[in-house]
């Protein structure tokens, strides 16, 4: 789907054939992203099976491959990100320990992904020896993996030129006392994923000038425990985090969530269940701003489900 | 010439946008794929073949039968009293002697449902995928009323062996066997060792002595449910009622 396919599905969804002026006007001068993802992939490298239970015949990596192909065919700057628990839960991960999980992201053309608890499941030596099979980064912001198997092999943030576009991505990874055992994470020492968010989102702002900074989260959507930090207190602590793409808690968002961060500018919230059942899309189209502007907050406007 | 080509450079520059180029998300939409059977990658397939094969081959079998659809929920939960019953049974065979009762903690249970009918070894993997080990720790009425007003807390897990009500997030009403539960005796507690390590925030139970036989829960699943196909008989369904929310 090009540009202007996508903008003319959109003003049809919105019900009419009127684009805002200032899209029309600005058009010539606009980079339109797609940001795919997928979170607690768990896996579920086949479909659920035909047992009769809800998740029947959905998901699957060979299905995934193919619509993440037919997407890439009709837009020029995809961008394609997994929030974490990549491992386990069907019998390949207890036959195969993630070999044939980080196969077939790599082939799916993945690139990032952050970090899971259970992707600790078969150990951190286990997981820094799965990442031979891949060549996208794992970025974690929050987890110090000095003097354990995963020193050197995380990055803490990644930029990605799309087009005229630079796209800076985060990650921040949940507290692993009391949810891992201590043996699995070993040495490695959580921060605290607001401080550290704050960090790196200002430093991709305001050093590297990105256009949207995205932060992959395996922190959980929101709890009943007001003081347990999750997507939704991360993005109202947050400055500089355009959007959050989650996981961990499994939820099914039926459009991404709008929350006020500290300067009350909006971040979205996003997470797409479990098990590869859903890809999620978020097709941000952006404006040339002049250098004054880019530096001043902005509203984002969400549309109506729009790209299918 | 090279202020002509620096002026052709500079408009090239301006046009593509490569310096002092800002951007600004003004819209966005959102959309979401059910991904499901239809055109699958073909290259993608190929690759997962000699997994599947190895895996499709073990994982299929057939090991015994379910009588009724056994459904997760919370906090009775007949998929979690299943799952406690297996562990009560084998861990009265494994460590030589009955625990009073077996816990499940509620985020260690991985599939919705069992459903009724022929139970396939995939789906025991699928249900308890983690290689966690089945221990007992024993725990005074007073250590175990704490643990249970931990678990009501986080809104209950199954139980075998024993009963509890939930009210304002703490156990009440707690049966042992047949018994009221007593702050003095002391309880041979099944459960796992990621709980006894003190997952799911269960930091009272660090450091209580643990009895390990490096026997794996799935393997006591396994071992339970075979049990009753040897006898030629489906695997039975819990009685519901064992955890119950009283209201506030």
């Amino acid at each position: 789907m090009n540009r202007r396919y996508f903008l003319s599905q959109s003003s049809l969804a919105a019900g009419t054939l009127l684009l805002p002026g200032w899209a029309l006007a600005a058009e010539a001068e606009a980079e339109h992203l797609v940001i795919l993802h997928t979170n607690d992939v768990h896996s579920r490298l086949d479909p659920f099976p035909m047992d009769g239970s809800r998740n029947q015949g959905m998901g699957g990596v060979a299905a995934r491959a193919a619509l993440i192909e037919q997407i890439r065919k009709e837009n020029t700057h995809v961008l394609l990100l997994d929030a974490g628990d990549i491992f386990q839960g069907t019998p390949y991960f207890n036959l195969y320990k993630g070999e044939p999980e980080m196969k077939a992201m790599q082939a799916m053309g993945y690139d990032a992904c952050t970090m899971g608890n259970h992707d600790f499941d078969a150990g951190l030596d286990n997981f820094a020896a799965q990442l031979q099979h891949v060549k996208f980064p794992v970025i974690v912001s929050n987890y110090d993996f000095s003097n354990t198997p995963m020193e050197g092999k995380a990055l803490p943030y990644k930029i990605f030129r799309r087009g005229r576009l630079k796209i800076g991505v985060l990650g921040v990874g949940i507290e692993l006392k009391g949810l891992v055992p201590d043996a699995l994470f070993g040495n490695t020492v959580y921060q605290d994923p607001v401080a550290k968010a704050n960090e790196t989102a200002y430093y991709l702002k305001y050093r590297e000038k990105c256009d949207l900074i995205v932060c992959l989260s395996h922190l959980g959507y929101s709890y009943r425990e007001g003081n347990r930090i999750s997507d939704k207190s991360l993005a109202a602590a947050s400055e500089n985090i355009d959007l959050i793409i989650g996981g961990h808690t499994h939820t099914f968002l039926p459009e991404p969530e709008k929350v006020r961060n500290k300067k009350g500018e909006e971040v979205l919230i996003n997470q797409v269940g479990w098990g590869g059942i859903v890809l999620g899309r978020l097709d941000y189209i952006f404006s040339k701003v002049s250098k004054k502007n880019f530096w001043k907050s902005h509203g984002i406007e969400v549309e109506k489900k729009t790209v299918l | 010439m090279g202020l002509r080509v620096l002026y052709i450079l500079s408009a090239v520059c301006v046009l593509l946008g490569c310096a002092g180029s800002y951007y600004q998300p003004g819209r966005v939409a959102h959309g979401r794929y059910d991904v499901k059977a239809g055109r699958i990658d073909s290259g993608v397939q190929a690759l997962l073949g000699p997994y599947q094969q190895a895996v499709g081959g073990s994982m299929e079998a057939v090991v015994a039968e379910i009588a009724a659809s056994l459904p997760k929920s919370q906090p009775d939960n007949l998929l979690g009293y299943f799952m406690t019953d297996a562990f009560l049974v084998q861990a009265a065979k494994v460590f030589g002697q009955q625990p009073d009762i077996a816990l499940m903690n509620q985020g260690g249970i991985r599939i919705n449902n069992l459903p009724a009918g022929p139970l396939k070894m995939r789906q025991l993997y699928e249900l308890m995928p983690f290689d966690n080990q089945l221990v007992i720790i024993v725990l005074t009425g007073e250590q175990l009323q704490a643990l249970l007003n931990h678990v009501a807390g986080r809104g209950g897990w199954a139980i075998s062996g024993g009963s509890y009500q939930i009210k304002n997030k703490q156990a009440v009403n707690v049966q042992i066997g047949k018994q009221p539960l007593q702050s003095a005796a002391r309880y041979r507690v099944a459960l796992s060792d990621y709980t006894a390590n003190g997952g799911d925030d269960c930091a009272m139970l660090v450091g209580v002595p643990q009895e390990n036989k490096g026997y794996l829960q799935r393997d006591a699943l396994i071992d339970y449910v075979k049990q009753w196909a040897a006898a030629g008989k489906q695997v039975p369904t819990p009685a519901a009622g064992r955890v119950t929310l009283l209201p506030q």
